[in-house]
């Protein structure tokens, strides 16, 4: 199992080194020259031209981006911003523990009510409550954030003054972003619990555990949702992933200084340098989510569990043995 | 199985197989048109693109005309949805921008199919390195958040209809190609394509006769699903101030125009907002009608 996590976290850096190389990449041939938006309208172009050369945009390609890695890899940083002279890493670090509050607390949210919402829907399914919560999770997929998030704001915050507008001053400040930022994710969870429920639910081993005479809630809680995790595990790791690199639309209206919000003002501002940083390090949250999540079905599978710890073929022989058990 | 049946009829009775094949094109229709959900997806996109096309021709208003004596209207029936903070029809600019939504959405997704395809098709066809290489690869696109990544290509290219387009495509290829990828692994295998390769039949030949028809049904679903995330992502760049820049109505930018407004006036959020959610509602539900209607497996 080490050596399994191990390999990942290994392999995680080429996948790393990929990102940085695309995203400097981008930025590097972007239409519009930082150093030109620094100086303003007025500046001259020997005025710009120094500022390049200041900022080290002037040199070619490959050592722009061979200076980037050796950064990184010797003296652990992202660079400094172009406008705040200050590092990027810091910029990051600062905003971060927002997005993480407000990510974390969206996931937990989604979860605990796109799970039983799903249950509920599978085991009754085709029941008017299947249908109601069904209808519901596709709506609610198709509301745009920045609709959401204006209404919530006008109705419990303007109209009807239960918390406050914007910023991070008060707990009560961070309810509404993360009711925004948890309501896609409780539609995406809800409809993976609902199929893998279903797919579940027909095999046989459920129906051996029926004939058996098995109280029903054991026949769902042990042998059905047992089953199904896999699937919504996967997406729940997804929407944590997601949910914390910052949802830039709810973190912009809500005005929370987070991963985000950094994220769009860095792009209006032309600072490239700290726009990379940030997509930078969602990068590394989001392939470290993946990660973790691959972990965790290890931990609920036993099936593939055992593929980790003995090799491939005595992963294959459990599973014809669990098969042949449940059957 | 389809395959297998295909052929046996084939075999049996020489000049029917044309007849056939529409008998199975009319029983997935069938089977599309039981979906009422779908059906009126489908009838809803036809309306918005019917509307996007002669917008110009059926708005009651010039979308760019103002009138700032008759600004921030309340619907009536001189403006069903009232007018905005320079006095111009919301709903003619809703038709305009409608037009705006499904000409870059579908620019983008265009961009993103063929490309998909091509990578795709080559990596689940020829296996090996060339596979290694191009999921490697789909890894590193995959790993960056897709709204970050269309942020930072769209500020790299600038904004305006083309660009925003390019971008939305570019970024969502990667995903693309592993759905690709996996439905091609899934035909590869099967007795129909050995068959060809045992005749002698040349690669070329039967990726396009062979695989492309047969990954042509998950590729529409998925076509289907995009082309309403896509609108939702354009509105959300547009909203940011990346995407499409005002004078251009696009849903997304008469959000963000009317948010200023929020308090007192309510049609210049409400109105385009639902726009945006009817479109990603409808191709939503046209995508999983299409799923359950071309699947076989699903069949009932």
């Amino acid at each position: 199992m080490l050596r399994y996590i191990l390999k990942r976290l290994l392999m995680m850096i080429p996948v790393l080194v990929g990102v940085v190389v695309v995203v400097f990449t981008i930025n590097y041939f972007t239409s519009i020259s930082p150093a030109a938006v620094i100086c303003g309208s007025m500046a001259t172009d020997e005025q710009i031209a120094a500022k390049e050369q200041e900022l080290g945009l002037d040199k070619p390609y490959l050592v722009q981006i061979g200076t980037y890695f050796f950064n990184i890899i010797t003296k652990g940083t992202l660079g400094d911003s172009y406008i705040y002279k200050t590092p990027v890493l810091d910029m990051i670090a600062s905003r971060l523990p927002n997005t993480i509050r407000i990510g974390l607390c969206a996931s937990v949210l989604s979860a605990m009510i796109g799970i039983p919402l799903g249950i509920l829907a599978a085991v009754k399914q085709n029941s008017s409550l299947d249908y109601a919560s069904t209808f519901l999770a596709i709506l609610t997929g198709a509301i745009p954030s920045f609709c959401l998030c204006l209404l919530l704001q006008l109705l419990f915050a303007m109209k009807l003054h239960w918390f406050p507008i914007s910023g991070v001053k008060t707990w009560q400040s961070y309810i509404l972003p993360i009711v925004s930022v948890a309501l896609m994710p409780v539609a995406m969870t809800m409809r993976m619990t609902r199929s893998a429920m279903l797919e579940a639910i027909r095999q046989d081993y459920v129906r051996t555990a029926r004939a058996k005479g098995l109280p029903e809630k054991t026949v769902i809680w042990n042998h059905t949702l047992k089953n199904a995790l896999i699937p919504i595990i996967t997406v729940i790791g997804m929407n944590i992933g997601i949910s914390l690199t910052g949802s830039i639309i709810v973190e912009t209206i809500f005005n929370i200084p987070g991963l985000g919000f950094l994220m769009n003002s860095s792009i209006s501002q032309k600072d490239f340098i700290t726009t990379q940083g940030c997509v930078l390090v969602a990068a590394f949250i989001m392939t470290f989510m993946t990660l973790l999540t691959d972990l965790v079905y290890a931990v609920v599978d036993p099936r593939i569990k055992s593929q980790y710890t003995k090799g491939k073929k005595a992963g294959k022989k459990s599973k014809l043995i669990k098969g042949g058990d449940a059957a | 199985m389809t395959q297998v049946s295909t052929r046996k009829i084939s075999v049996q009775s020489e000049f029917v197989p044309q007849k056939k094949r529409q008998s199975q094109f009319q029983l997935k229709a069938h089977r599309f048109a039981r979906n009422k959900a779908a059906v009126i997806a489908l009838c809803f996109i036809v309306l918005l693109v019917f509307c996007a096309i002669f917008a110009d021709y059926i708005s009651p208003y010039d979308y760019a005309a103002q009138d700032l004596a008759n600004k921030l209207q309340f619907p009536s029936w001189r403006h069903p949805f009232g007018t905005d903070n320079f006095g111009r029809d919301i709903l003619s600019r809703i038709m305009r921008g409608g037009r705006i939504s499904l000409l870059v959405s579908a620019c983008a997704v265009s961009i993103s199919a063929v490309a998909a395809v091509i990578i795709g098709s080559i990596a689940g066809f020829y296996g090996g390195t060339v596979d290694n290489v191009i999921m490697r690869v789909t890894d590193i696109f995959m790993s960056i958040p897709g709204m970050l990544f269309a942020m930072t290509v769209s500020a790299a290219l600038g904004t305006g209809i083309m660009k925003t387009a390019i971008a939305l495509g570019v970024c969502s290829i990667a995903p693309l190609v592993r759905q690709i990828r996996s439905s091609i692994l899934l035909l590869k295998d099967q007795e129909f394509i050995e068959a060809s390769k045992a005749f002698g039949v040349s690669n070329a030949k039967i990726i396009m006769k062979h695989i492309i028809p047969n990954t042509l049904a998950p590729l529409i679903v998925q076509i289907s699903l995009r082309l309403g995330d896509t609108i939702m992502a354009i509105s959300g760049l547009s909203f940011l101030g990346l995407g499409i820049q005002p004078p251009t109505p696009e849903w997304g930018n008469m959000v963000s125009a009317g948010k200023e407004y929020l308090t007192t006036f309510w049609p210049m959020v409400l109105f385009p907002g639902l726009s945006i959610m009817l479109s990603m509602l409808s191709f939503n539900l046209l995508g999983d009608g299409l799923r359950d209607a071309l699947d076989p497996r699903m069949k009932r």
